[in-house]
């Protein structure tokens, strides 16, 4: 067991140091000069010398073997390095910026759930009924509304019309929860719509799967209680599937949220990347991009580890 | 029997909902949040990159930065130059500039302002390593020296009549002598301090009580909050969020400019023009570049690109109120496709090919390359767009990589001199035509720029602007509005005119919740 663990770990550290190899490459292959991009904001012409002298201050200069080691040489003690606009530590502002992603992501994953598993149960309980069919119609115009149509209208309406929430925005949670609180409302609703509609989709697909098994109909026979049957039986088993997509969909929206937080002015991870890319900033960008995929790599591992906890065949193999 | 519902039904249902939704609050629409007294709330459209005083990093951060740092001049409301930390200045000759400080002026540390302070500033930006914006400009300066404690002394190698309007910009401030070795961290003279900030999200200003201008700043805290979607940005202000807006996208500006309770304030200072790659393909004969300029029907573009808010620009841009403005040199490059089509024959370049380099990260970039297109094929051109994302543009437009390419512009001094930057030689920037080299204009424009007497002057830059018409070095599109728009109980908010509208934080030591 120790063996397997030790084994994935190494496969996991390769995997890092691959990942932080290719956003350093890719990032200095790319075309667009971080210097020249920094100092021609609003279309002004930076003085050459000032972009020569700047490069060198950043390590620009350097031969790119170099930059390559000291990149590599920093990473090794911890250390993501120092934005090029205005120098602030690089993992100091991950740190502050992917609780407020993951925080959305929950939240959006939360409502999905309350409101997506009961929906998809009674749909596939009921199965051809006036609610299967409402649930269907819902969970098809929620999956064809994209989120930033969905996201803007909800602007519109609950906050330009109905003043029941500003427009957008952050607020500490420390400074004021109930504030915090509202301004996550919106933006975790309009990701939680589309994610709702496939968690009543793929709850009602696998009941009705189990409704079909056998243990079901035994159940029934030794009659057991309906409400039991299905509480015990067929929930527990159907769940299954709906917790995997679950899973898979709250890791695409690790980099799937930057039009929510854009149109709600949400300062997340997602709208952190994308200017850092705008803006050529090295430093940023490899260290989002290798926190995201450190993040991937290590909950598959943990999965898998827990595989082979709970199946000796997976260890073996 | 259960109830159903058809598709139709369904339908009917759901449009139904949403419609209701829609117009049904609409009816009696609640009042924006009130405006929170001592405090104004101000929606950036973007997070300041840095708050470096010295180095140049976009119109948000000029806006947080005025918060901060003065310098010893300043552009008033009417864009006349006016004092600021120096209580007054005189020219004992036209190369000497000698600048008496205000006895009260200190800095956010409580440290006087002094003119050792002012020459460690200048010395700072004119370093032969520095990386301010103005290091260069700065390098026409000769002399700094200390008189006493309050009075410096500055003489220039040559005159420079535009000087004083490079004090008066905002890339020149006074920052405290004691604290300069670090960029982030300078120490400055200005109204705010400030108190806290959040990357990418907000900035807080707290009013100083010991600010050089008795009475001013008249509120107590400044919020600075990230609004980067312009859409949200108009909504937050119709909501109450916020309590002025920078940016007012052009599709709200007759909106809100007619929405009670909101003032909207604008100015016709910013530009768009065309450059040229000067050293290689069918731009390098004037003949061909005059074509374009007549070939392109602007109007049309002020009314799709900018929805109407702007103004044709076919000569040069100078401010309305320029002395250095004439009437019949206002026009340059008026629309004519015949006379386009007769240059391109006379030049031999019937049908040519070329691609045409834009950007696809700001839309109205976007839109005129492809108006733009549709009215050089209309002669004959056979154009090519290509739309890069804005770091790769501008890698692309210094490295020569286009033939013809859209640019948008703003003047910053308000002084002719500002045009150097659009007409003279010098390094390979994407802001001027590629491999530009033009030893008349060069030489009109180091006479205009070191010319003291004033009608000399008007006459050098009338010549240049004649000579601009036949060389076209660059060509120029339109003028395009930018504005402000505010809640009716902010007071005392001014927007600066013309091209100096990006330096209107300036008017935060006055603005007020009424």
């Amino acid at each position: 067991m120790l063996t397997y663990i030790v084994r994935r770990c190494a496969v996991a550290a390769v995997m890092i140091f691959m990942v932080a190899t290719a956003v350093f490459m890719i990032l200095h292959v790319v075309p667009g000069d971080p210097i020249e991009v920094m100092l021609s904001a609003d279309g002004m012409a930076p003085d050459p010398a000032t972009v020569a002298e700047m490069r060198a201050r950043l390590g620009l200069d350097l031969p790119l073997y170099q930059q390559y080691w000291d990149y590599l040489t920093r990473l090794g003690s911890g250390d993501l390095g120092r934005s090029f606009q205005d120098n602030q530590d690089v993992l100091g502002n991950i740190a502050q910026r992917l609780p407020r992603t993951l925080e959305l992501i929950g939240m959006a994953t939360l409502l999905s759930l309350a409101a997506g598993i009961p929906l998809g149960v009674v749909a596939a309980r009921r199965r051809g009924s006036w609610i299967d069919k409402a649930s269907g119609w819902i969970s098809s115009l929620a999956l064809s509304v994209p989120t930033f149509v969905l996201g803007t209208l909800f602007v519109l309406v609950f906050a330009l019309m109905l003043r029941l929430v500003p427009a957008g925005g952050f607020v500490p949670f420390s400074q004021s929860p109930a504030d915090h609180l509202t301004l996550l409302l919106m933006p975790s609703l309009a990701i939680a719509v589309g994610f709702t509609a496939v968690i009543i989709r793929m709850t009602r697909s696998t009941v009705l799967d189990v409704l079909e098994q056998d243990w079901v109909r035994t159940a029934r026979a030794k009659g057991v209680d309906e409400g039991k049957v299905l509480r015990r039986h067929v929930v527990r088993n159907a769940l299954g599937p709906v917790l995997t997509v679950t899973g898979l969909q709250m890791g695409s929206m690790l980099g799937g949220t930057v039009l929510v937080e854009f149109i709600f002015n949400w300062p997340g991870m997602s709208g952190f990347l994308v200017k850092a890319v705008e803006n050529r900033d090295y430093p940023e960008v490899q260290g989002i991009v290798l926190v995201t995929a450190s993040l991937f790599i290590l909950l598959n591992l943990i999965v898998d580890v827990l595989y082979s906890v709970l199946d000796p065949q997976v260890r073996k193999s | 029997m259960g109830y159903s519902i058809t598709r139709r039904n369904a339908l009917l249902l759901g449009g139904g909902a949403m419609g209701a939704s829609l117009l049904m609050p609409g009816l009696s629409f609640p009042t924006a949040r009130a405006a929170t007294p001592g405090t104004v709330t101000y929606a950036l459209s973007a997070y300041p990159p840095n708050l470096r005083p010295f180095e140049y990093s976009g119109a948000a951060s000029r806006t947080a930065k005025l918060m901060m740092f003065r310098g010893l001049l300043s552009f008033s409301e009417s864009g006349t130059i006016q004092s600021e930390l120096a209580e007054s200045w005189e020219l004992p000759d036209p190369r000497t500039y000698i600048f008496k400080l205000r006895a009260n002026a200190t800095f956010q540390n409580g440290a006087p302002v002094t003119a050792d302070d002012v020459k460690a500033s200048f010395d700072f930006i004119r370093a032969e390593k520095s990386t301010a914006y103005l290091r260069q400009a700065f390098q026409s300066v000769d002399t700094i020296e200390v008189i006493d404690p309050k009075t410096v002394r500055i003489v220039l190698k040559q005159p420079t009549p535009a000087f004083l309007n490079l004090l008066a910009g905002q890339n020149a401030p006074i920052v405290h002598a004691q604290q300069m070795d670090n960029p982030d961290a300078m120490i400055g003279a200005g109204p705010f301090t400030l108190e806290s900030s959040e990357k990418g999200v907000s900035l807080v200003f707290k009013a100083r009580k010991d600010f050089y201008k008795p009475g001013l700043p008249k509120t107590e805290t400044i919020r600075l909050v990230v609004y980067a979607d312009d859409s949200l940005r108009v909504a937050a202000l119709n909501a109450g969020d916020v309590d002025i807006i920078e940016y007012v996208p052009w599709q709200s500006m007759a909106s809100l400019a007619q929405t009670p309770g909101i003032e909207v304030q604008s100015s016709l200072g910013l530009y768009m023009y065309v450059v040229f790659n000067m050293k290689q393909g069918p731009f390098t004969d004037p003949r061909v570049r005059r074509a374009v300029a007549h070939a392109v029907k602007r109007e049309d573009i002020v009314q799709a690109a900018f929805l109407g808010n702007g103004k044709v620009l076919d000569g040069v841009p100078l401010p309305e109120t320029s002395p250095f403005r004439v009437e019949e040199l206002d026009h340059l490059w008026p629309y004519d496709p015949d006379r386009a089509k007769a240059l391109l024959k006379e030049a031999g370049a019937e049908n040519l090919q070329a691609t045409l380099l834009s950007t696809s990260t700001y839309g109205f970039h976007k839109d005129i390359a492809e108006i733009m297109q549709q009215h050089l094929a209309a002669v004959g051109m056979n154009i090519k767009l290509s739309l890069p994302e804005w770091g790769v543009r501008i890698s692309q437009g210094n490295e020569g990589r286009y033939h013809l390419a859209i640019n948008g512009g703003a003047p910053e001094l308000g002084d002719p001199d500002d045009l150097t930057a659009l007409f003279g030689s010098g390094s390979n920037s994407y802001r001027r035509s590629f491999g530009l080299s033009d030893p008349a204009l060069d030489d009109l424009l180091n006479r205009g720029r070191h010319e003291s007497d004033q009608e000399k002057r008007v006459q050098i830059y009338t010549d240049l602007q004649k000579a601009v018409a036949e060389t076209v070095p660059v060509t120029f599109l339109n003028y395009r509005l930018q504005a402000y728009a505010m809640r009716e109980t902010v007071k005392d908010f001014k927007a600066l005119p013309d091209f100096l509208l990006n330096q209107s934080g300036m008017a935060f030591e006055t603005v007020h919740i009424g």
